[in-house]
């Protein structure tokens, strides 16, 4: 059986990620790509164990929902960072017109 | 032309306007009680790896002497969930904190030895809907794969500890993490 590698499975989750999140990954990059690879470093363990038959497949099945679970936590903050910075970028745009608006409409409505 | 499209643009403008009116919130605010609440869990769960790693094999590895530790968890986790979902735009820290619960539901079951086949979709769906078994018990009805009871002399593989105890931490580092964001998003 092949053995996993850290390295080539972090690069295949951050290369997906890095897809998904597109113009936003920046924001996130260096968040993610620790996280990622903490991941990949639990998947090839649970691998690992498995293989030298130190956990049954029963108990490899649980670890894997396990790591589903923190992975998508993990996907979650990352949304959350994502939409704060969108939140940031509407709040500043708004927040350089509230002058001009007030001004026009002749109180502190902004 | 048709009165109504006369008004249009007049309209959109004023809906542009009024839309600067006010700042726009996609997340909720920073919330200490959470990232507190996190901490703790954090720490406890620490704590309790550590007592089993200390002795897997002796008399303090049991399900049945970490029963105090399960059922606080239950505890701290419900009440983090109970203070998430009163919180404004906070969806996304709710499903953190459920996924959490699944996974202390799945260490219970793992230290009691409930699951003895590979999981399937049932299961999933039993701790997703009832979440920690506490009791001293494998229960179908908490994704156990079947019911069987007086399990409290179980204990955890000791090969399973620290794959589990990095996963959790991480989990709740990312409830923290996504918190510290806020906090920082908020200049606060």
């Amino acid at each position: 059986m092949a053995e996993l590698s850290v390295g080539t499975l972090a690069k295949a989750m951050i290369g997906a990620a890095k897809g998904s999140f597109n113009r936003d990954w920046p924001v996130v990059k260096e968040f993610a790509e620790g996280e990622l690879k903490k991941l990949a470093q639990t998947l090839v363990q649970i691998g690992r164990l498995t293989a030298l038959g130190r956990v049954n497949h029963a108990e490899a099945s649980v670890l894997l929902e396990m790591q589903k679970n923190t992975a998508r936590a993990v996907m979650l903050a990352l949304q959350g960072m994502s939409l704060l910075m969108v939140e940031q970028a509407i709040n500043a745009a708004l927040g350089a017109v509230r002058d001009l608006v007030n001004g026009a409409i002749g109180f502190a409505l902004v | 032309m048709h009165p109504a499209r006369l008004f249009m643009p007049v309209v959109l403008a004023a809906g542009l306007v009024l839309s600067a009116c006010s700042n726009i919130q996609l997340v909720s605010r920073y919330d200490e009680t959470t990232d507190a609440g996190a901490a703790k869990l954090q720490r406890d769960l620490s704590s309790f790896f550590v007592g089993i790693d200390a002795a897997p094999m002796g008399d303090e590895a049991t399900f049945a002497a970490n029963q105090g530790f399960y059922k606080r968890a239950a505890i701290d986790v419900s009440a983090l969930q109970a203070r998430a979902a009163g919180l404004y735009k906070n969806a996304i820290t709710i499903e953190q904190l459920v996924l959490v619960r699944d996974n202390l539901a799945w260490l219970a079951l793992l230290h009691k030895g409930c699951v003895t086949a590979p999981l399937n979709a049932e299961q999933k769906e039993a701790v997703r809907q009832n979440g920690i078994d506490t009791s001293l018990d494998c229960r179908t009805d908490h994704g156990a794969t079947a019911d069987a009871s007086g399990r409290g002399d179980r204990r955890l593989n000791p090969a399973l500890l620290g794959v589990v105890h990095s996963l959790l931490d991480q989990q709740l580092g990312s409830v923290m993490a996504l918190e510290m964001a806020k906090k920082r998003g908020q200049g606060g």
